[in-house]
């Protein structure tokens, strides 16, 4: 004869892997999402809020408990047909998937770091060691190349790169978009692209060299109020049709930013001189391009995938299965299967 | 180029109409059953959809590739999944009530979608995956099937007394779910090769996994809880409406990873 407190044990048990209150939960998982996505500045912070991530853990906590407390049912069903078994485990199996993708979710979240490089052909850089499994990893960018398409849009992006690891031979790898760099539980992404140029400017005769990036605008006066900002650099004129692949880049355009606000923009050719106003001048000497690798480490993936082919598995078995007839007539209560106590 | 823009563009103008037909034929003949026009919406549904498929061809051989990357040409394989849907209904004989709400939905998304018209364009390095067919393709069965469902919802709300549409609408809606499903981890498969993580948040992202939590919703409400046949119809419905948002409020409303178009 069952104890009180293991009545009292199963008594919580069954409330906590009830579907009334799964319901309940993913309901309100549902009215946070909708509400965090459509008030105006609320997301993505509102994601991480202790309030969102509680109702998200107790809505997989509830599904851990109904999985557990169907199971013994499910072994003992007797099928009628293999179709109604796939359907049955599929059923079964989706819902471990999801607590497999949870966990793993949980553990990215929780683990998962991440490092942005910027590099020119030739630079190299030391990885956290953090992110690269604890050991040192130095990279070097060998190549970058980018491909357009004949309407002037970019094609492709591809960073030739080296890895260096002590005591071992070095590693040469070609990382383009959709193509990440594996090494341990790290990928390194390209993940965008830019130039950094070395600028020349004049102001009243006295010359001085500046390196400059894409987008970064640099002081051009002393006090700062005077500001010149470089854009993408681009070929003379859009490619004509069929000259996809890999274009001269000439031009690049700027915007002279006064305390900060634009205050004009134009185009200017590499080499040659620009007067922007009396005794002011730059001259755009040299474009390297600039391989912007994105480093995501992320011990938690291997179960993400797990989870990712059970539900997969669980879905052929729905999708080949054969869900039990259940006798929904309008207006009327089922007749097939009593209404559920859970 | 511009002979293949011209010609998809012609194309899909022309389906459009020949859908117009089928469903007007259609109505004509619920409306006044003895003028026997209603044998027109059967042809004329066919023809819409052949033109949409010449039109969809059209625009492949003028991009050389699958019409797979902008809003427009997801809306263009949309109508075709609800067409062969359509075509699924007629070909089973259903009662004419199917094609009266289909054809005109069909209709009126066709006509929204050529307001979304554009030239087609390359494809822009994150987009050039193959996850991109599958994630694609799994989104229009889910969404076909989905959008269908809804329809039925609406009908079985006007016309309770037929439970076939109900049961057809309750199908639909289960054997859209796992398609969803699979829309939603191919997409985190892919995020994690183009950008590095498999979930961000992202408001395209967000919005798929309330749909799908609607849908979850649903087939618990449904399966286990045994809710009222109507309450049923009307989260069928409500799931459909966060699909539109999906696919139309997110792209035109809100920014995020998936602002390609």
């Amino acid at each position: 004869m069952p104890s009180r407190f293991n009545r009292f044990v199963s008594r919580v048990f069954r409330s906590l892997a009830s579907m009334r209150l799964g319901l309940s939960l993913f309901g309100l998982v549902l009215l946070a999402t909708i509400l965090g996505t459509l008030v105006p500045g609320l997301w993505p912070a509102y994601q991480r809020s202790a309030v969102f991530a509680g109702l998200l853990l107790l809505a997989v906590a509830n599904t851990a408990f109904c999985t557990v407390r169907q199971l013994p049912g499910l072994g003992r069903r007797r099928f009628t047909s293999a179709r109604q078994a796939f359907y049955g485990w599929g059923v079964w199996l989706l819902h471990v998937s999801i607590i497999v993708i949870a966990l793993g979710g949980w553990g990215s979240a929780r683990y998962g770091r991440d490092a942005y490089l910027e590099l020119t052909v030739g630079q190299t850089a030391q990885l956290p060691a953090e992110l690269a499994g604890g050991e040192v990893v130095s990279l070097r960018l060998d190549d970058f190349q980018t491909d357009y398409h004949a309407d002037g849009t970019v094609a492709e992006w591809r960073s030739l790169v080296s890895l260096d690891r002590p005591g071992r031979p070095s590693q040469s790898a070609l990382i383009r978009v959709n193509h990440p760099l594996a090494f341990g539980a790290a990928n390194l992404l390209q993940s965008s692209f830019g130039s950094r140029y070395r600028l020349e400017l004049t102001q009243d005769g006295q010359r001085q060299a500046v390196s400059v990036d894409t987008g970064r605008p640099v002081s051009w006066t002393a006090d700062g109020r005077l500001a010149i900002q470089l854009d993408a650099a681009s070929p003379v004129n859009s490619p004509p049709p069929g000259a996809a692949g890999e274009v001269p880049l000439e031009v690049v355009g700027y915007t002279v930013l006064v305390d900060g606000q634009p205050a004009g923009s134009a185009s200017a050719r590499f080499g040659q001189s620009v007067r922007v106003r009396s005794g002011l001048s730059f001259i755009v000497q040299e474009r390297q391009a600039v391989s912007g690798l994105a480093l995501r480490y992320d011990p938690a993936l291997p179960l993400v995938w797990a989870g990712f082919g059970l539900l997969s598995l669980a879905l052929v078995g729905l999708l080949a299965g054969r869900r039990p007839e259940v006798a929904i007539v309008p207006g009327h209560p089922p007749a097939a299967t009593p209404r559920s106590k859970l | 180029m511009s002979a293949f823009i011209n010609a998809e563009y012609g194309l899909f103008a022309a389906g459009l109409a020949a859908l117009f037909l089928a469903m007007a034929s259609g109505l004509l003949q619920a409306g006044l059953p003895r003028l026997r026009i209603g044998r027109l919406a059967f042809p004329a549904g066919i023809g819409a959809s052949g033109l949409f498929l010449l039109s969809a061809t059209a625009r492949s051989l003028g991009a050389g590739r699958l019409p797979f990357a902008s809003m427009y040409e997801f809306g263009l394989l949309f109508i075709l999944a609800l067409q062969a849907i359509w075509l699924a209904f007629e070909l089973a004989r259903k009662p004419a009530v199917y094609r009266l709400v289909l054809l005109p939905f069909n209709f009126v998304l066709a006509g929204v979608m050529l307001l979304f018209f554009q030239e087609s364009r390359p494809l822009m390095p994150a987009l050039q995956s193959a996850w991109l067919f599958i994630h694609v393709l799994t989104a229009v069965l889910a969404y076909g099937l989905f959008a269908v469902g809804a329809v039925l919802a609406v009908a079985w709300l006007i016309k309770p007394d037929d439970d076939g549409l109900w049961r057809t609408m309750d199908r639909l809606v289960s054997l859209g779910f796992p398609f969803l499903s699979l829309l939603i981890v191919s997409g985190a498969v892919w995020a994690q090769y183009a950008w590095g993580s498999f979930w961000r948040w992202d408001p395209k992202e967000t919005w798929s996994l309330i749909t799908w939590l609607v849908y979850l919703i649903y087939l618990h409400g449904a399966r286990v809880r045994r809710w009222r046949p109507r309450s049923c119809a009307w989260f069928a419905i409500l799931g459909f409406v966060a699909v539109l948002f999906t696919f139309f409020g997110v792209n035109l409303l809100l920014s995020g990873l998936h602002s390609y178009t």
